[in-house]
């Protein structure tokens, strides 16, 4: 493997033929590891150009400009799907507000039923009882009147029968006048008992 | 000392006279030529079974130089077996051969497509038709003895085309399905566009800067995906590495050379661009006065040695790993017609598969390597220093 060191000439060499001076064709046989014939070079310098003029415009063009479209693409929809949550969130947010307002309007609406059928219920009950009482009263006076008629025709009959007992016992008919003085005594007598 | 009694050869002539042609034992070929044969030929227990001897034996010391002559196989002991053997299998220019460019691609043996160049050498492998006629014997540029510019095809040029047209076919494709707008699908398509991101965000991106590396990206995608293409064609067997020249390598630094510098000088100009080579230093006057000529001359030369070993270490690491590779399966050849070839040739065997995908992991990391350090030496030139 002696050839296989690399003399310090060819490196030397290969250097100034690598920065362009020259490039040197393979002279030395076969076994020349740093042969670096013109030919293959001039065909790869071609090739790599147009290679890069080809690739250049029909792929690494559409390429990165797909890839950026498509990161556009990806930056647009997150931006859209952030501002989506938001707007949602927005949104949730005022149904819940407008939802905790009606529980409340319907809780006042309630309160107010509420307050409106105690209110009918009051006032019925006043009606009633008012009414109610108003039946007792007059009852209460009826009785009264009819008691107090009862009275009279009663205390009128007994001073009557009394009289004429009296009378029969006395003998003498007493006057009309005397006969109303009596009776109204013994009823005013017969009331405060 | 074990050699093999091969008496039995001398009724096979045929084979013996191609013993002494040109032989090619690349990539796992059968064992030696004739032995290899001759063991499928019903002689296995005669070969399997080791005579001991002190020497030669006496017919064959006898009968050897005439046998030669004859072109019949001749017992000979091991040790003398494998100095030939290596002679032939591991000679310098042999194994150089199966790395470096040529004018024919190689075939396994079994093939049977043998020709024979213009030298009058027989090779196993397809001859790459002369279109334009010239050989080195007869080049367009030059004279036999400094052939400058020889102006035939060769393995190189032909694995560089089809290297491009690869390329071509699979980024046009990959172009036409990007811009579609689709989702990637698939193996190929995700494949293709992790390297082109990961070369665009990963290396070109941090190396060059976030405002100039869009304008080299062509460059940079293509220089990757050409070294990465042309040493991953050297790891198909009976192809070859056009990275394993200098030719190939020391234009494609010098295409960065050209790049790096053109771009500095459009950026700050041709005295800005040299100016920007020397970094700035807070000197006293006398010390200014001595040291930046001698800061420059050296920044000058170090700008053209980086590129200079960008070359050579893409080079040396594809042509090194070949002839590793080549060194390995010659040892094969090394073995054949002794004993040590059954026990030893699985382990070769083996040494190159594992070797083979050593070399497949430098394939990548060389195309980066070269890539990356082109962005940084662009990089560079587009802020001063």
């Amino acid at each position: 493997m002696v050839g296989l060191s690399i003399r310090f000439g060819d490196f030397v060499v290969s250097q100034f033929a690598l920065n362009g001076c020259l490039l040197l064709a393979s002279s030395e046989g076969p076994a020349n590891p740093l042969a670096a014939p013109i030919d293959l070079a001039l065909w790869t310098l071609l090739v790599f150009l147009g290679l890069m003029f080809v690739l250049g415009k029909f792929a690494w063009k559409p390429i990165i400009e797909g890839l950026n479209a498509r990161e556009k693409g990806i930056a647009d929809n997150i931006e859209s799907a952030a501002r989506a949550q938001e707007e949602a969130q927005s949104s949730l947010k005022a149904y819940q507000e407008k939802l905790a307002a009606a529980h409340d309007e319907a809780a006042a609406v309630i309160a107010e039923a509420r307050s409106d059928a105690a209110a009918a219920k009051e006032k019925l009950m006043a009606e009633a009882n008012e009414e109610a009482n108003r039946t007792r009263q007059k009852g209460l006076a009826d009785v009264e009147a009819a008691k107090s008629a009862a009275v009279r025709e009663l205390a009128e009959a007994s001073v009557d029968s009394a009289v004429s007992l009296a009378s029969n016992i006395v003998g003498r008919s007493l006057k009309k006048d005397d006969h109303a003085k009596l009776i109204e005594d013994s009823v005013k007598r017969f009331a405060g008992s | 000392m074990l050699y093999f009694d091969d008496k039995d050869k001398t009724k096979d002539p045929d084979d013996h006279g191609h013993d002494h042609s040109h032989s090619d034992a690349k990539a796992g070929a059968a064992p030696h030529d004739g032995h290899g044969h001759e063991n499928h030929d019903g002689h296995d227990h005669d070969h399997d079974a080791p005579h001991e001897h002190g020497g030669l034996t006496a017919e064959a010391d006898h009968d050897l130089s005439h046998a030669q002559e004859a072109g019949e196989f001749v017992a000979k002991p091991m040790t003398e077996q494998l100095q030939a053997n290596m002679a032939k299998h591991l000679e310098v220019g042999h194994l150089m051969g199966h790395v470096q460019d040529a004018y024919y691609f190689e075939c396994p043996k079994a093939l049977g497509l043998s020709f024979e160049d213009d030298h009058g050498h027989e090779h196993n492998g397809i001859p790459i038709p002369n279109i334009t006629g010239f050989t080195k014997e007869t080049p367009m540029i030059g004279t036999a003895e400094t052939p400058i510019f020889v102006g035939r095809l060769s393995k190189f040029m032909v694995l560089e085309l089809v290297a491009a047209i690869l390329l071509t076919l699979m980024f046009v494709w990959l172009g036409k399905k990007i811009q579609s707008g689709d989702r990637p699908k698939g193996a190929i398509w995700n494949l293709l566009e992790s390297f082109v991101v990961f070369i665009r965000d990963d290396v070109v991106r941090p190396a060059v800067g976030d405002h100039d590396y869009q304008r080299f990206l062509p460059f940079l995608l293509t220089m990757f995906f050409f070294i990465l293409s042309l040493n991953l064609l050297g790891a198909i067997p009976y192809l070859g590495s056009a990275t394993g020249s200098l030719a190939v390598t020391g234009v494609l630094a010098l295409l960065t050379f050209g790049v790096v510098a053109g771009s500095g000088i459009q950026k700050m100009g041709f005295a800005g661009f040299l100016k920007a080579q020397v970094p700035s230093m807070d000197l006293p006057p006398v010390m200014k006065v001595i040291l930046l000529p001698l800061m420059f001359v050296i920044e000058i030369f170090g700008l053209f040695v980086k590129h200079a070993v960008l070359a050579i270490r893409l080079f040396a690491n594809m042509f090194a790993g070949h002839l590793v590779l080549a060194i390995f399966v010659g040892f094969i050849g090394v073995l054949a017609g002794t004993l040590l070839f059954y026990p030893f040739t699985p382990v070769i065997v083996l040494g190159t598969i594992a070797f083979s995908a050593l070399e497949l992991f430098v394939a990548f990391l060389q195309a980066y390597v070269f890539t990356f350090l082109a962005s940084l030496f662009i990089g560079s030139a587009q802020h001063a220093h």
